[in-house]
This record gives structure tokens, sequence and C-alpha cells, in this order.
């Protein structure tokens, strides 16, 4: 069987052409996870799963990169100043590090606000995808793909993916239109594509357009299934959250974990077995992770609600009950004993809590 | 005792997953059988040469009725049999014609009006064909595997077939795909830059063209930049003066010059309304012309003798250029053109 192609679609911030390769990326992330399961051990998970990462981040790069030459060149060559003053917010544009207006809330701005800039994006992610459908069609006679993406890059994928299903590209039929052909599945991870929905010609409202699941030949849907992951205390996906009514085959799952402090990173997502298991056996087979190790893996004992950076929320969650039941031992009038005994209990309890 | 064992034995196996049973998303096509595409190809050679697929899918619906494997009361070989007359339906009275462009329009208005997607293999999702004849991949793992591989190798083979058939439509889309994107990179590298403000403006004003072109107008807006002016009043005495020009409002209109092959680039002209800013005098009032993406050329007044009146003295002649595009373009010249002199001034230089 010819490998299931990933496309991973990166959100907000400044990015790396190497961005999904890195050791906290989601491909390396996939990786050590799909370890954990025995069918792993033995088919490792890149010899099924070919992930292709797409990077648009560099068109926002040259956006700012060029308000930087700008900025910088006036700061140095206006005789009255005036501009210079007006451009000075502007020098420090293109800079990657501590940066936040300029890598994060920019790329938000520029995709929602600038038609140009994110007509741009999304040509370049339809050109990606649809070059390596193409190229696997010559290869293995057929394309079996699925797109994992993150925060701005959910609406970066819903707005590529319904013009790359219904446009009628130089005027021609769509030989890649979901009447032709369509994807597996669709994994959305802090989704914003209703926050980011536009109204430009082409394109449809989150709800409207043709990504979501549906039949095969289906003209309004252009997968099989759609996985939707948001964190409960992600600010990201709140406002204009994704909540389709009556979708088949979409799945909503709200995660409660806390593992670090960016809880909207992609990885600290990935790390959940409800998120990194539907994955899993969608991308190679409902076998990858047996039922077996499914509950081994969601329980409590293996992947507690708070760690890292929370653990010790977690050990005060442990204690509470530990502490109510010395308590309960007191409630009336406890015999010397008793009392000797529950706090001697508590007195352990206090000095090895965990 | 050994009967009862016996007997167990088979209640069990009656009552299990048949014990061949196969995954099949784990399944592999073997190339040598029959009915894989591999060899479907060489035994139709001459119907597929002759772009006769009619003829093909026929030739496979009957194999398929007198297949062994199949009792035609099993669900799943109803469902298969139907999506087979489906695709032959499909096919029934559509012949490709040989010439390449003939071909072109042919698939075109094939593709426009009837759909292949049922047949596409891997299965979507694990489903295959489309309602109401969908056989999963759950329904698959529970029949005998002869069964299931009788399944997969079949529909692998309509799969490939149509991939081989569509192919050219394939290149055509993807091929305006990439000119697509191409366009975009051309429009955001050559096209003249945009201060933020502007470009929410533009995207507000103008819109966002099509996903496949990009629009040819942009609006200026208070665009800040730094130029230089020039006294026409006396030839013999010509003095230059670094300004700031704001470029209050204009608009750009662009011109592709090959829009077949972006890569050609863009070229453009504009007219900006401007204010010419600097510390010798009053600011002066103008507009400049924008021509590509390095003239830029305009003439603007200031009241230079204080009274009043703007224009009542010769005009200024101003320039200004790019500067994004100005250091992209020049300063790797420059500093290709300072290493070749560099390395002739090494080459040549005397031995010690």
């Amino acid at each position: 069987m010819p490998k299931h192609t990933l496309f991973l679609i990166h959100g907000i911030g400044a990015h790396g052409v190497n961005w999904a390769e890195q050791l906290d990326g989601p491909i390396e992330s996939l990786k050590r996870i799909s370890e954990r399961y025995a069918y792993f051990q033995i088919k490792p998970l890149t010899t099924r799963v070919d992930f292709v990462p797409i990077h648009y981040d560099a068109i926002f790069q040259t956006a700012t990169q060029r308000w930087q030459n700008d900025a910088q060149f006036l700061q140095e060559h206006d005789p009255s100043g005036l501009a210079a003053g007006l451009t000075e917010w502007m020098t420090n544009a293109a800079a990657t590090e501590r940066n936040f207006w300029w890598t994060n809330v920019c790329d938000l701005v520029l995709y929602r606000l600038s038609t140009i800039y994110r007509q741009a994006v999304r040509s370049h992610v339809i050109a990606t995808i649809a070059e390596k459908i193409e190229a696997l069609m010559d290869q293995d006679g057929s394309a079996t793909c699925s797109v994992l993406a993150h925060s701005m890059g959910t609406a970066v994928a819903h707005d590529s993916l319904h013009l790359l299903g219904t446009v009628r590209w130089g005027g021609a039929a769509n030989a890649l239109d979901p009447r032709q052909w369509r994807f597996g599945h669709l994994f959305m991870v802090a989704n914003t594509s209703r926050l980011l929905q536009t109204q430009d010609a082409q394109m449809k409202r989150a709800y409207e357009s043709i990504v979501r699941p549906g039949p095969n030949e289906d003209p309004g849907s252009y997968c099989k299934t759609y996985w939707n992951f948001r964190h409960e205390a992600d600010v990201v996906p709140f406002p204009r959250a994704f909540a389709p009514v009556g979708w088949s085959n979409y799945t909503n799952v709200l995660l409660h974990h806390y593992h670090d402090v960016s809880i909207h990173n992609l990885t600290h997502h990935l790390i959940n077995p409800r998120v990194h298991i539907p994955i899993l056996r969608k991308l190679v087979t409902p076998r990858a992770v047996t039922p077996e190790e499914e509950i081994r893996e969601v329980n409590e004992d293996r992947f507690p609600q708070f760690a890292g950076p929370f653990e010790r929320v977690e050990l005060l969650k442990r204690l509470g009950p530990r502490l109510k039941t010395i308590q309960n031992q007191l409630i009336g009038e406890p015999t010397p004993a008793q009392l000797a005994r529950s706090l001697s209990e508590f007195w352990a309890l206090i000095a090895n809590p965990a | 005792m050994r009967r009862a064992v016996g007997w167990l034995v088979l209640a069990a196996l009656a009552h299990a997953t048949p014990a061949l049973a196969l995954d099949p998303n784990d399944w592999e096509a073997d190339s040598t059988d029959a009915r894989s595409y591999e060899q479907v190809r060489i035994r139709y050679r001459e119907p597929l040469a002759a772009l006769d697929y009619a003829k093909v899918f026929r030739a496979l619906a009957r194999d398929l009725e007198t297949a062994p494997v199949w009792n035609h009361d099993d669900a799943i070989y109803q469902r298969l049999a139907a999506s087979s007359g489906r695709l032959v339906q499909l096919f029934d009275g559509f012949q490709l014609p040989a010439d390449v462009s003939g071909r072109a329009v042919t698939l075109d208005s094939f593709l426009t009006v009837r759909s292949t997607g049922a047949f596409q293999f891997p299965c979507p999702g694990g489903e295959c064909f489309k309602p109401p004849d969908v056989v999963t991949y759950d329904e698959l793992a529970l029949i005998d595997s002869v069964k299931s591989e009788d399944f997969l190798q079949r529909v692998r083979t309509y799969s490939r077939l149509l991939t081989d058939f569509k192919r050219p439509a394939v290149r055509r889309t993807v091929g305006s795909i990439q000119l697509a994107r191409d366009r975009w990179a051309t429009f955001i590298d050559e096209a003249r830059s945009q201060y933020p403000w502007e470009v929410l403006l533009n995207g507000w004003i103008i819109g966002s063209g099509t996903i496949e072109r990009p629009p040819m107008r942009q609006l200026v807006l208070a665009h800040p930049t730094v130029a230089v002016e020039m006294t026409t009043e006396d030839i013999q005495e010509l003095r230059a003066k670094e300004t700031l020009a704001i470029e209050a409002i204009g608009l750009i209109a662009y011109r592709w010059r090959n829009a077949s092959a972006p890569g050609a680039g863009l070229s453009w002209w504009g007219l900006s309304a401007i204010a010419s800013i600097r510390e010798d005098m009053r600011p002066g009032v103008g507009a400049l012309l924008h021509y590509g993406r390095m003239v830029t050329l305009g003439v603007t007044w200031h009241d230079d003798d204080r009274d009043d009146a703007w224009f009542d003295r010769p005009p200024y002649v101003i320039a200004s250029f790019d500067l994004f595009q100005l250091a992209k373009v020049k300063i790797p010249a420059y500093r290709s053109k300072l290493a070749t002199l560099e390395a002739l001034a090494a080459s040549s230089s005397p031995s010690r």
C-alpha cells in the first residue's frame, strides 16, 4: 500500500523552512509518540506516512523585511525627519526573536486584512499540495492525502482546500475537484477557520465551504473525516469557535491537560493520546493502536492532567482527597488513639506527599 | 473426546473473524496477479493504446461476473458489480480522440459532467465507491481474504486506469495552479512596495483579484519616500537636494509582460499627487509619474520666494526610486561586480 501523505500547515509566528522537522516539531513528536505502540515498533511511522511540511511564513517575512528596509532607509536619509519619526515603529519589523507583534499578530492581521498577502499564501499552499498530488499519481498511480493544520494554519488550510477543489483552474474542468478526488482526513488543531473566514469572490464561509466530510463524489465535501481538537484554556480558537451542527464523520475533541505553559503549541496537543491515537489510526490502520494500548495511554497514571510546570497541581489534586479522608476520621469526638493515628498519618502525608 | 474437540474448533472458526482476513490498510498488491493493473495494462494494451477505455471496462465487468471467488448473492459482490457496471455506463459511447487538442477538449467535457471519485484507491477514509454501494475496509476485514483480495485488486485496477485516463487533465489543472502561484509570487516580488496602511487600504478598496490573477491596480496613500529635487531655473547652475516626497494619493496600473509566463515580470505605470518636504524651504506640491520599477519622475513647485504663491516660480524636477526594489536588484549586482573586480585585482597583482 502506498504511504499516506500528511500535509502539515503551521500557524502564526516565525517559522523557518524546517519548522516541522525540528525536535519539538510535529514530525519528530509524532515519530517519538508512535514508538509507544507495538505496531510502530515493527513498522515505524515513517514507513507508512510521508510528511509534507508546507512553509508559507516566508511570504509574511517578505512583507516585514520590506517595511523594515524602507523604514531604516528613511531613518538614515529623510532630510526632514518627519517620515523617519512616523515609520520608526517599523524599523524592527523583520526581527524573528522576541518580536511578538511582528511575528504573530502581524501574520494574523496580514492574513485577515491584506487581500494580496492572503491570496499569495493560499496560492503557494494550493500549489504545494497540487504538485505533490500530481507527483504521487505519477509515482504510485494514486494519492492518499490528509492534512494536519494548526492555529492560523487551519484557516489557511480551509481556504486553500476550498479553492483547490472548486476553482475551474485555467478555465478548464478541475481534475482535483471533489467529484474526482478527495482527501482522507482533516486534523484541525486550535481551529481558526471561522474566526478568519473571508468573503473573497471565490471563497465560502467555513460552514458553507466544501471543507467538510462527505461521501465519495459529493461535490459539497472534500474529505472523509474532520477532526477538531481544541484545548479548554486556549483562547485562540475560542472566538467564533468552530462547532458545526449535524455534520457526519465530524469529531470534536476538547482537551483538559496542562503539560506546558504553551498550551496553544501544536506539540502540546499532539502529546495527548486523545489527539494522537485517532491521528495514528486514521493515517495508518485502526490496528495501529490497540484498545488495550489506548486504555493504558489515556489512564491518569500514564497521562496525568497536570505535568511539567504544572506537576505540583497534580500533586495537590491527589493530596486533596487523602487529606479529606484523614479529616473525616476526626469528625465528632475522636478518641486520643484515633487522634494520634490521624495526626501521624497527616504528618507522614505532608512529609512525603508523592 | 476428539470428536467433541473437533466440533468446538469448527464452532469457534465459524463464529470468529475469518482466520485469513486481511487488513486492507496493510494490503500490498501483487503485480503478477492477472487482475492487477499491471497485468490488465498488458492484456488490454491495444484498446488502451487506442484510448478505448469503454472496451476495457466492459471486459473487466465481464471478468468480474465470471470470477469464481464470488457468490453472486454476496452483499459485497453485488456492490462491487453495481459499481463496475456504473463504470461501464460512465464510459458508454465515450471515446477519446487521437489528436492531443481534441483529447483535451473531450476530457474536459467528460470531467465537467461525469464523476470518477467513487473509484479512488486506496479508498479515502476506508470507504470505497459511493452510496448506495459503499464498501468499507471494516467490512472487507471481516470476509475471506480471497474475496477481499479480489475486491482490492479490482478496485485498484479501476482506480489506476482512471488515473491514466485523467492524467492530462490533472497536468492541466496543476499547471494552471502553478501559473497562479507564479503570478502571485511575481506580484508580491515586483509590484511597487506598499506600507502597512496601503496594504490594508488596497485590501479594502481594490480587493483580492482572483486566486488566479492578482489585481491590476493599486492605490497609493501617504507613501513617504526619499527623493532628489533639482532646480530648472538655470541649467548652468543645476543643483540637487535631498527631499522627503510624500505621495498623498495615487494610482498604479499593472500589466503582465506575458501573462502565461509570469517570470517575464510586471510592467507598470502610475501617477501620484505629492508633497515635497525639505529643510531649507517651505513644502512644495506636485505630481510624480511612475514607469516601471525604477523610473519615478515628477515636478514640484515650492514657494521658495515666500510670497504665498506656489506656482509663480519655475518647477523643480523630482526623481525617486523604490527603495526595496533598488536594494534587492542593485546590491547583489554591485556585490557581484565588486567580487569580480577583487578577483581580477588579486589575479593581476605582481607575484612576490
